[in-house]
């Protein structure tokens, strides 16, 4: 029965409860739906998402050797960056003749980066010189000191490229989007050299905005020229000291810069569970403000796609707790726009949940769009108190004219309003993409985290040392993949994510799991416990 | 003898990726190889030196009990 509810996805309303056993973690009980059917339909219908979405869902645990291993080597890394830092003047800025001055370089980030991330900034920080679709030119560079510096051999190396967030593949260098882009230079030039609130405004910001809200079904949007800054900047503007915040523990630094600055009080929810954020909500209303008053507002702020572990956010549970309890939800989908849901409009789409629910969908064109910036869209009240309060409306540079160009372009082709099923074509070629990725390398017998829909495939290697040594010689190999460890990751759990596009096909997935299948049984990769299915996976 | 090799060459490469050696300059690698085999050699050392020794005091502390100079049962 346990077996089963992990190679297929059906339903299996039998067992209830959390099981630990195997180092497998599903969750959820599936019984309680047929329990508390007398319960309105809204309910059962969000149970039938529950079970189902949740057995798409896996994090599979470590083995116990793996955790101690991983340990070790950390703190051995850390006891040798000691002895180093001990015995050695660091290559780079030193402090002379400052004494009874306050050292300027103290803290265990500035050792870390400088004692063990610099050991493997090979890996890091590669410069590129191509297109990143499909395939990019890395520029090859080699470090004579163990990575405190690095010369360029001036050659370069065509390599697969897995890493960006170029979901859609419209990341080209011709074609439709690149031509209107162009075009576009020709009329308005490069960039509009003012913010928005002065001359930065021209017809092709209040087109995109009108298109972005079109997009999502809602009364209005507004854009930024940046991303990050959109989470960043704007969150203070919506967010006061008085406030309650509900943040998800995986989120993404922009969102948790952006709280800090607002001065709202911070409380975090584990991940993705809608039980222990439902616990968090009531005793935060039970207990009021320090002071005891009652908080101005509650926002749940949660992203749709968890850009590091892969998982999709459990939004019809969560629209259900904020109508029982009178919050707002933030939805930052930066990654999933585009990347999920049918017509490619977002989780919102992924899971047929009304896009007028959620009372901020903030998002990003960085990814799926193949351009820069962010959006807000939402209610039309909303989106003018951000255009009157929004620091990155007043302040910023506006987006420039080929960006907004290119965004309006390929939004153009997702929403199929360019005549053709191109759009189309590529949801749908991504979801495949994604889908016989995922199975593949659950039969080649990795532990790979999420839901097996969304395109941000992390494959765990738990161990620091293996990070650097898969992404090295899938270097040598001719794959560009991107590994992710400590502080982006729990110690525990260095990865390597894999980030799936519309423009790679069949062939190239197949020659990049072929090569993680080798070094897999080489460096010793392959963790799983699951059963693995014993059938050739179709495409 | 290309499996011995093989088999060899695979506990190497485990062997480096536990201790990180990838990633690290070559004093400090020598400095880790230096540690890890003297532990290794004193283990073995000693093991070779006390372990015959510790084995039959062990084994005689066990005969003593057998006869009756150990444990006597009160009469």
């Amino acid at each position: 029965m346990k077996n089963r509810k992990f190679v297929n996805s059906d339903i299996e309303p039998k067992k209830n409860g959390i099981h630990h056993t195997n180092g497998y973690r599903s969750s959820e009980n599936i019984i309680k739906s047929k329990l508390t059917n007398e319960h309105q339909d809204n309910n059962v219908a969000t149970d039938k998402y529950k079970s189902i979405h949740d057995s798409k869902e896996s994090f599979e645990e470590a083995p116990l050797i793996t955790a101690c291993l991983t340990y070790f080597g950390f703190y051995l890394l850390m006891i040798i960056g000691y002895i180093n830092q001990l015995f050695f003047e660091p290559k780079v800025a030193t402090e002379k003749n400052r004494d009874g001055y306050v050292p300027l370089f103290d803290s265990f980030e500035r050792f870390y980066l400088r004692y063990v991330y610099r050991r493997v900034k090979d890996c890091w920080n590669r410069p590129i010189c191509s297109c990143p679709a499909d395939t990019l030119v890395l520029k090859d560079r080699i470090t004579p000191d163990f990575g405190w510096s690095f010369e360029f051999t001036g050659t370069t190396t065509k390599c697969l490229n897995l890493g960006s967030y170029n979901y859609l593949g419209f990341a080209q260098t011709s074609g439709p989007c690149a031509e209107d882009s162009i075009k576009s230079i020709e009329k308005y030039g490069i960039a509009t050299c003012n913010a928005r609130r002065e001359l930065g405004t021209n017809a092709l910001h209040i087109e995109l905005e009108e298109l972005t809200a079109k997009f999502f079904g809602v009364e209005d949007a507004i854009v930024f020229g940046m991303g990050f800054a959109t989470n960043a900047l704007n969150l203070p503007s919506l967010l006061s000291p008085g406030c309650l915040v509900v943040s998800d523990e995986k989120n993404h630094a922009s969102i948790i810069l952006g709280l800090r600055l607002s001065g709202a009080t911070i409380k975090v929810y584990k991940h993705n569970n809608v039980k222990h954020m439902e616990k968090v909500i009531v005793d935060s209303i039970a207990y009021g403000q320090k002071n005891g008053k009652p908080w101005k507002k509650i926002l749940i702020i949660l992203e749709g796609v968890f850009s590091m572990e892969g998982s999709i956010v459990k939004l019809p549970q969560i629209v259900e707790i904020k109508k029982k309890y009178g919050a707002y939800i933030y939805l930052d989908e930066a990654h999933s726009i585009g990347a999920t849901g049918s017509h490619g409009r977002g989780v919102t789409d992924f899971y047929g949940v009304d896009p007028k629910d959620i009372d901020i969908l903030m998002g990003t064109f960085t990814k799926s769009f193949g351009s820069a910036g962010g959006y807000i869209a939402g209610s039309k009240s909303l989106i003018n108190f951000l255009r009157a309060n929004s620091h990155a409306h007043c302040y910023a540079s506006s987006m420039a004219p080929a960006v907004t160009q290119q965004i309006l372009t390929s939004m153009k082709i997702i929403m199929g309003l360019d005549g053709t099923n191109e759009g189309k074509k590529r949801i749908d070629q991504l979801a495949r993409n994604t889908r016989y990725f995922r199975k593949r390398l659950a039969q080649i017998g990795v532990i790979t985290y999420g839901h097996e829909d969304s395109p941000v495939v992390p494959m765990l290697v738990y161990l620091f040392s293996k990070i650097g040594a898969v992404v090295r010689t899938l270097t040598t190999r001719n794959i560009a993949v991107v590994g992710a460890g400590f502080p982006a990751t729990p110690i525990m759990e260095g990865r390597i994510r894999f980030c799936l596009s519309a423009a790679h096909s069949k062939d190239q997935l197949d020659y990049a799991l072929s090569v993680i299948d080798e070094i897999g049984d080489k460096l010793g990769l392959k963790y799983s416990r699951k059963p693995k299915d014993p059938n050739p996976i179709e495409y | 003898m290309d499996t011995f090799k093989k088999i060899l060459a695979g506990v190497y490469l485990q062997y480096e990726i536990i201790f990180c050696m990838g990633y690290l300059e070559p004093w400090e690698r020598r400095l880790i190889n230096t540690i890890v085999f003297c532990s290794i050699f004193l283990m073995i050392f000693s093991a070779y030196v006390f372990l015959p020794d510790y084995l039959s005091n062990l084994m005689e502390l066990f005969k003593s009990h057998d006869s009756n100079s150990g444990f006597q049962p009160m009469s």
